[in-house]
């Protein structure tokens, strides 16, 4: 729980009671909600996103309601704001187990995932290829995952013999996990390698794993992801000396990050419908396509909002919100009277957009 | 036909188990049959074998999604590639590429509640099925210890499917839950094979302590001296947890935990692990066991009672399936019927679960009316946090068979209220069987209508036990694991550096 606690207090510091307590939930557990994302990208705190997706609410709960009692929190206008004590907690927790760098939890939210999946699946099935049995256990059950590694099989026995792809498989692992291994103190490749199954030896569960390496389960399991993430932005930027694992994502990257509803809003957008029109076509209120808008303009760094903001108004609205320190919309409608409450939620967005480090 | 050929064929074992042939040459001979295997005896072969003689499919209805998942790779793992499970783990397009192909498949597995969807019957009424078989039949009973209301309609579709050759199977049926396997199947000319429940070579032991305290001596004084390997049940994730990490500590034996707050990939693992012999004890609540083949589990262990012997005789059925000697322990204290009656209503939702389900439903409807491509369907298929999959299954089946809320609540709680005056009941016998004097297989057989006809030496606590053949042989040092990551890596790969 210690790494949850962390986390969180992360969140609370940085919403600086202009949140609610819930928008730290969803953010940690990455709901897909027009609000979430948007307090993502407002609050710079996207590499946070999904980071816990298993946390229970009622773990959250429970957790909120410790934090209050031990005074590391307090009730602050409805909602919570970190205390100086909690400071000094956060402060401790993070310096004993840092926040690793290659994490990003909003850009590689489920590719992650699947990553994993094919990747402990395929070694599984090579290790036991190699050893000429083909009847085993997999690890991965879903049906999506162990189609794709048959299909890999099929394509690449066509291009090598058994020999030279367990070879450059493990070539490629071994290089890119080394040039881990030098570069980060903290993050080795034992938390993931020791994960996978192969020939008559089953991996270690991540529980199992954290227990033997002595660390919070949760700090462990967002330590493992990293390491995915350090993988997949590697292989990305090398996909020459990393061909075959390249393999892994090269039709992953496609996927798009915005809602399925904001989706359907986006594309009649981009026929030139106006958002009236958009909301009388897709049914819905006004104030669901204005939300979808700040959902793409906080995502899309290509979407222009010049149609909704005249560029003046825009100026205007973020000296606002950086001379008062605030993502508040109050505060900032009280200096800036002529824009209305979406006018300054989309510069908002589109702002947190230009300015998020990748 | 020579079914010994296939057997070691396929399946590679030299001969049949008790019962199997004659359940086998019973579906072969065109006849509907109801067949009581007890646990652990090899029940899903009985099926899997005719399916390779017959020119059809075999289409397989099976209560629990973990289960179904574990006998399809079980067949898999035997090369058999033509089988798939048809449940809600599926997604959508999933699902369809698998129903378009569905002609490929020779077994088919599906949940009760897929065969409702009515373009998946129609599929399935295009196909030639050779053999129904509805594994875990006594769900279909509400005196039985598992009722699952969805159960009762298999009926209805098998009708629909043109009433192929059909097999019920179960290790646990009671006379009045047989008359209602018959009676809710549809079955008229139908072959009861009934083998004993019994299982000579488990022996029977209860260890009656006071309080907790006497409790934990007693189990880590048993686990230090038992050859394992061994399963012990808990009643929470909490205390499987816990002594799994204090086992490992205090043992030389190397412990699991296993619970339903696991994610899918660990329960895998650990289950591949206690497989491999891996681990030697494993840690569990009720949710391990179901679909594990593992042959030489040497000791059962139960912290605290069941709360029906059906389940109990289920569990410890997991011990001694290669026919060696193997020990059931059931340690009592009589302040354990406070987290029996807990455990009892934790399987039925409770009014606080129905609220929030209907609330969770209304908000559903919501978003229904504002989306047109999804449906009902994509929000209840997995159950929510919080949920156990036979309470979800439960509230689902309600939801979807009520006019409107008001009846919905009226219904299920009716329906929860019944069920518990029958579960009190069941409780009752399980802990009669406790307390009991004389011989416990007796009396379990009893329970069962049946009568103890051979003498079985080491029999149980009552008759005599000789707890020496049971004991540790030789302890093993346990090693503490050193990692090195390049040369697992290597390992893995099979590469040697040379």
């Amino acid at each position: 729980m210690n790494y949850t606690i962390a986390l969180s207090l992360l969140c609370i510091e940085r919403f600086n009671g202009e949140r609610s307590t819930n928008a730290v939930y969803y953010l940690l557990t990455g709901k897909k909600s027009s609000q979430t994302i948007q307090d993502a990208g407002w609050y710079q705190l996207r590499q946070y996103y999904h980071a816990i997706p298993q946390l229970s609410k009622q773990a959250f709960d429970n957790m909120i309601k410790f934090l209050l009692e031990e005074n590391y929190i307090c009730n602050q206008d409805d909602t919570n704001n970190i205390t100086d004590k909690g400071k000094e907690k956060l402060g401790f927790l993070i310096s004993k187990s840092p926040f690793p760098k290659y994490f990003n939890g909003w850009k590689y939210q489920q590719l992650d995932e699947i990553f994993w999946k094919r990747l402990s699946l395929l070694i599984q099935t090579i290790s036991y290829w190699n050893r000429n049995n083909a009847s085993f256990y997999p690890v991965q059950r879903s049906y999506e995952t162990q189609s794709w590694v048959k299909n890999w099989l099929y394509v690449m026995k066509n291009k090598y013999d058994k020999q030279a792809l367990t070879k450059k498989l493990y070539g490629e692992l071994q290089s890119i996990l080394s040039e881990l291994d030098k570069t980060s103190q903290t993050i080795s490749p034992t938390l993931l390698i020791y994960r996978l199954s192969s020939y008559q030896k089953t991996g270690m569960t991540s529980g199992q794993l954290a227990n033997t390496l002595n660390m919070d389960e949760e700090y462990y399991a967002i330590c493992f992801r990293s390491i995915l993430h350090y993988l997949i932005n590697t292989i990305s930027h090398n996909r020459e000396r990393y061909s075959l694992l390249w393999k892994l994502l090269e039709d992953l990257k496609q996927r798009v990050v915005l809602t399925q509803s904001t989706q359907a809003t986006y594309q009649l957008l981009q026929q030139g419908k106006s958002l009236k029109e958009i909301a009388h076509i897709r049914r819905l209120k006004k104030n669901t396509i204005e939300d979808h808008l700040i959902e793409i303009a906080l995502i899309d760094p290509d979407f222009s909002i010049e149609g909704y903001v005249p560029p003046k108004l825009q100026e205007k609205i973020i000296v606002a919100a950086q001379s008062q320190s605030t993502r508040k919309l109050r505060t900032i409608k009280e200096h800036v009277q002529e824009a209305d409450y979406f006018m300054i939620r989309l510069v908002l967005s589109k702002w947190s957009e230009s300015n998020k480090q990748t | 036909m020579n079914l010994e050929k296939i057997l070691y064929e396929k399946f590679s074992y030299t001969q049949f188990r008790n019962g199997q042939r004659e359940i086998i040459e019973s579906v072969l001979n065109g006849t509907d049959t109801i067949a009581l295997l007890p646990t652990g005896t090899g029940k899903s072969l009985c099926y899997q074998l005719p399916g390779y003689l017959v020119d059809g499919c075999v289409l397989i209805i099976s209560p629990l999604l973990s289960l179904m998942q574990d006998q399809v790779e079980q067949l898999r793992a035997k090369g058999e590639k033509r089988v798939v499970a048809i449940n809600s783990f599926l997604s959508f397009e999933e699902k369809k590429q698998v129903l378009r192909n569905i002609r490929y498949y020779k077994f088919i597995y599906i949940s009760p509640e897929m065969l409702h969807n009515e373009g998946i019957k129609k599929i399935l009424q295009s196909l030639t099925i050779s053999l129904l078989v509805v594994d875990e039949a006594h769900c279909i009973s509400q005196w039985g210890y598992d009722f699952r209301p969805d159960y009762l309609e298999i009926g209805t579709v098998r009708k629909q499917l043109g009433s192929p050759v059909t097999l019920a199977l179960t290790a646990t049926a009671r006379q009045e839950v047989r008359d209602d396997i018959k009676r809710f199947l549809k079955l008229e000319m139908v072959n009861e094979i009934i083998f004993s429940s019994d299982r000579p070579n488990i022996a029977y032991m209860v260890q009656r302590v006071n309080g907790y305290e006497e409790k934990r001596t007693t189990l880590l004084s048993l686990v230090k001296q038992l050859q394992g390997p061994g399963i012990i049940y808990f009643s929470s994730k909490k205390l499987a947890d816990e002594w799994a990490k204090l086992l490992n500590e205090a043992t030389s034996y190397n412990v699991g935990a296993y619970h339903a707050g696991l994610d899918m990939e660990q329960r895998i693992l650990l289950q591949q692990q206690f497989l491999f012999n891996e681990l030697d004890i494993m840690c569990a609540t009720s949710a391990f066991g179901m679909g594990i083949n593992k042959e030489n589990v040497r000791f059962v262990i139960h912290f605290h009672p069941p709360v029906d012997i059906e389940s109990y005789l289920q569990e410890i059925g997991r011990a001694g399936r290669d026919g060696e000697k193997s020990i059931a322990i059931l340690l009592y204290s009589p302040d354990d019927i406070h987290l029996q009656m807990q455990l009892m209503e934790g399987e039925l939702p409770n009014s606080l679960q129905i609220e929030y389900f209907g609330q969770y439903m209304l908000q559903a409807k919501v978003t229904i009316n504002n989306k047109e491509q999804s449906s009902m369907d994509t929000f209840l298929q997995q159950p929510l946090d919080g949920f156990s999959e036979v309470q979800w299954r439960l509230l689902r089946k309600f939801y979807l068979s009520s006019r409107d809320e008001n009846t919905f609540k009226t219904s299920i709680q009716h329906f929860i209220e019944k069920r518990k005056q029958w579960k009190q009941i069941k409780l009752q016998e399980m802990n009669q069987w406790i307390i009991s004097s004389g011989c416990r297989r007796e009396n379990m057989l009893h329970y069962f209508n049946e009568e103890k006809n051979i003498d079985v030496l080491n029999c149980c606590d009552h008759c005599g036990i000789t707890m020496e053949i049971y004991q540790k042989v030789h302890s093993i040092k346990k090693e503490r694991l050193k990692l090195n990551w390049q040369e697992r890596l290597q390992e893995i790969f099979a590469i040697s550096l040379d």
